[in-house]
């Protein structure tokens, strides 16, 4: 065995524990902080454990066998795209893994007769369709940038990337808002809200165990979003985290102050919005 | 020939609590027809006010609905003190008028956090069942209940506020309507709230009367039907005028119960100031009800209406009742053609704010 | 937007209008009507309760001298506070906890002129 094997396998470990254990902590201060902002005490930081858990210890009830792979896939896929980009792999590949898994997701919604389910999948189909094509000008915003695809590039470069593709950056603010189902993007579901006119959306026919897989998944999907906005101060981290921090709170803050919105709207505003902000900006640097 | 959904709309859905049941028929996200499905919770509470005797009866009507309880009592009483000809004092009509204005807000900022957390608006939903919780807590320190008010009673009321419990109502109430100024410009003026309210569910002056609209859902269009104008309680010593829109859309109904709102904080306020002196409750002695009468009164949902007939003996012979939710499910069916399924609850169905244990009894 | 931007700084600042329930309670109003209780020592098991009471929560047994209460049935309206000739049924503002238990009280023998000869009992069955 060559020493580069045992220290992937390190990593990934680490990755698994550090975005398992991170993911769910974020999840409870986005809870508690929500509760504050709307002047309630809110739930104790550890909530989202003692729901996973809770949820880990109930009887599995599935509609179909089906769905416990496409929960599985959908955690695989979650773990594996957060962990490649720890790795410094190739971007686009990241990208189209993550993507692997929202249609995992998709899929579980579709295997269930539930109406609720099948609308909310079709939704979830639109909010991959309007935050992908960020992602991906975000990445060629990337490499025009640095000249090379893979993650491990970026902290190389000797200047943040947010200096040469700020408007990319703003465009990746609403693909993150879709991807962490916060007002006025939570079409299909929302993160941590029952009420909407999808009953449970995409997740409506989901219970027990895989749903703790689902919920376990999403953790994942956001770090790995948070870490992807990081790459924007890579060479300081203490920087990053600062841009991270403030770039939580303030789609804490959005989800907050917005009611939610339809999904042709939610088109309008990614495609025109982000997807223009993209461009021109990878556009300035084709020039 | 495009596929069709069937979606089941209730009666469990976390949108809307009450057992209604839409069976909503799609075509992508548009819906093409609405059926609705009523009677999950019909009790057969007109049966049984024929069993019980008069007096009793009003505790059994206050309990047709957990949010307009008080207005059934009210209503029933007027009813029962128009067939034995009694006048109820006038401390006592002062009184009704105020908790009646107390029932028309604590349901009014109901459906306001109902509207805001059906458009997935969480922040504005807490904040308004925060602000609810001080007129709650105004009702249970007069009455004695949260929602159950029981404090109609033929002949007058069963409790009187005391003048230092009434300037400390005041006092709650100024600190509700401040905190009330805070919501009232995000739900009129907010963009996503505005965006998915304005121009949606229209109902026309002629399609409301047409399909017997009454209530907010009657104002909104234009037409200026408001109970209240009828001058029972004390309605008819104090000064208002019933608010009316004209755009018959969703946002013209938000409108409307925004500014009825502030208009029963000014009610409570006239009433108190007006409040007379006096007794409050007159004792029925051993008069009976005899004939038949109608009553109406405004709840916070439109115009309720009680038919009861009386033969002069203890029990009744049949108390009817017409609630406004019944009136407006025609709009809401109108309302859902064509709409699509993102506004179906907070455009359409929370938009006439219904009431299903009103409707079904 | 910026509408609810300020009532959310607001409320982030402010403290919490929840409580933490079961650990924090607020006090009832003192005419909230929560719970009756008898005191079965003056009762005189007259009935009148048991007429007026709407949803018919109270039986009254002249023979066994006792008094039983359904808090199932029972929705704290208060009439038989109000028609009590003795005043034995109390308001208390408390709300008590949801029941299956009937509260029965049953008054001990007397000899006929006030003195008893049994002590009164109350019995949840």
């Amino acid at each position: 065995m060559n020493p580069l094997f045992w220290s992937w396998s390190a990593v990934t470990i680490a990755t698994v524990l550090g975005g398992f254990l991170l993911g769910g902590f974020l999840t409870g201060i986005d809870r508690k902080l929500t509760a504050r902002m709307q002047n309630r005490v809110g739930p104790p930081i550890v909530q989202p454990f003692f729901d996973v858990i809770k949820l880990w210890g109930k009887e599995r009830v599935m509609v179909n066998p089906m769905q416990l792979l496409y929960a599985n896939t959908y955690l695989f896929f979650s773990v594996a795209s957060l962990v490649l980009l720890i790795l410094g792999w190739d971007l686009l590949m990241i990208l189209f893994i993550s993507a692997f898994a929202s249609v995992a997701l998709v899929l579980g919604g579709y295997s269930v007769e539930s109406p609720y389910a099948r609308i909310a999948s079709q939704r979830e189909i639109i909010q991959i369709a309007a935050a992908e094509p960020v992602l991906v000008l975000a990445m060629v915003g990337m490499f025009l940038v640095t000249g090379d695809f893979t993650a491990a590039a970026i902290p190389e470069h000797p200047r943040p990337l947010l200096v040469d593709l700020p408007l990319v950056f703003v465009a990746l603010l609403i693909a993150i808002g879709i991807k962490l189902r916060k007002s006025p993007f939570d079409v299909s579901t929302s993160a941590h809200h029952a009420h909407q006119e999808l009953v449970r959306g995409i997740y409506t026919e989901f219970a027990g165990p895989t749903l703790a897989v689902l919920e376990v998944g999403h953790w994942f999907e956001m770090i790995f979003f948070l870490v992807f906005l990081g790459l924007f101060w890579a060479p300081d981290w203490r920087i990053a985290g600062l841009l991270l921090t403030s770039t939580f709170i303030l789609e804490l803050l959005v989800d907050n102050i917005s009611a939610r919105y339809t999904w042709s709207w939610l088109l309008k505003v990614a495609w025109v919005g982000g997807m223009g902000l993209a461009a021109v900006n990878v556009a300035w640097l084709y020039l | 020939m495009r596929q069709r959904t069937v979606i089941p709309f209730g009666p469990q859905h976390p949108v809307f609590p009450e057992p209604l049941q839409l069976k909503l028929h799609l075509e992508e996200e548009r819906v093409i027809e609405a059926i609705p499905v009523l009677g999950y919770v019909h009790r057969g509470l007109e049966k049984l006010a024929e069993q019980k005797d008069f007096v009793q009866n009003v505790f059994l009507i206050e309990r047709l609905c957990g949010i307009c309880s008080f207005m059934h009592a009210l209503c029933y009483c007027q009813g029962i003190e128009s067939l034995i000809g009694l006048q109820v004092p006038d401390r006592a009509r002062f009184l009704r008028t105020i908790w009646a204005e107390l029932a028309r807000l604590h349901s009014h900022h109901l459906w306001l956090g109902l509207l805001a957390d059906a458009l997935g608006f969480e922040s504005l939903f807490m904040q308004v069942f925060r602000n609810r919780e001080i007129i709650m807590d105004v009702i249970e320190a007069t009455t004695g209940g949260r929602m159950i008010f029981c404090s109609c009673l033929i002949g007058g009321v069963r409790r009187d506020i005391p003048n230092d419990l009434l300037k400390e109502t005041i006092a709650r109430l100024d600190q509700a309507e401040k905190l009330l100024d805070q919501i009232a410009p995000v739900i009129l003026a907010e963009y996503t709230v505005k965006e998915r309210t304005a121009n949606l569910g229209i109902v026309t002056k002629e399609q409301a009367r047409k399909l017997g609209a009454v209530g907010p859902v009657a104002r909104a269009s234009g037409i200026a039907m408001d109970m209240r104008t009828l001058g029972y309680a004390a309605y008819g010593d104090l000064d208002f005028a019933p608010i009316v829109e004209e755009a018959g859309d969703c946002y013209a109904r938000i409108v409307v119960r925004v500014k009825e709102m502030y208009q029963s904080f000014d009610l409570i306020k006239q009433a108190a100031k007006r409040m007379p002196k006096g007794e409050h409750a007159l004792p029925i002695k051993r008069l009976l009800p005899d004939g038949e009468t109608v009553v109406r009164v405004e709840q916070p949902r439109g115009e309720l209406m009680y038919y009861i007939r009386a033969n002069g003996s203890k029990k009744l012979e049949r108390v009817r009742v017409r609630t406004p939710t019944y009136a407006n499910i025609p709009p809401l069916l109108h309302m859902l053609t064509g709409a699509q399924l993102a506004n179906v609850a907070a455009v359409a169905v929370l938009s006439i704010d219904p009431c299903i244990s009103c409707v079904e009894r | 937007m910026l509408e609810m931007l300020g009532n959310v700084i607001k409320n982030t600042l402010a403290t919490p209008a929840t409580r933490r329930f079961p650990a924090v309670q607020r006090e009832p109003f003192p005419g909230t009507r929560g719970h009756i209780r008898m005191d079965s020592d003056c009762c005189i098991f007259c009935k009148r309760c048991e007429i007026h009471c709407p949803p018919d929560a109270i039986v009254v047994d002249r023979q066994d001298r006792t008094w039983i209460l359904d808090p199932n049935r029972c929705i704290v309206c208060g009439k038989c506070v109000e028609v009590c000739p003795k005043d034995c049924i109390t308001m208390f503002p408390h709300h008590r906890a949801v029941t299956r238990v009937r509260i029965r009280e049953i008054r001990g023998e007397d000899d006929g002129r006030g003195r008893r000869l049994e002590p009164m009992a109350t019995k949840e069955e």
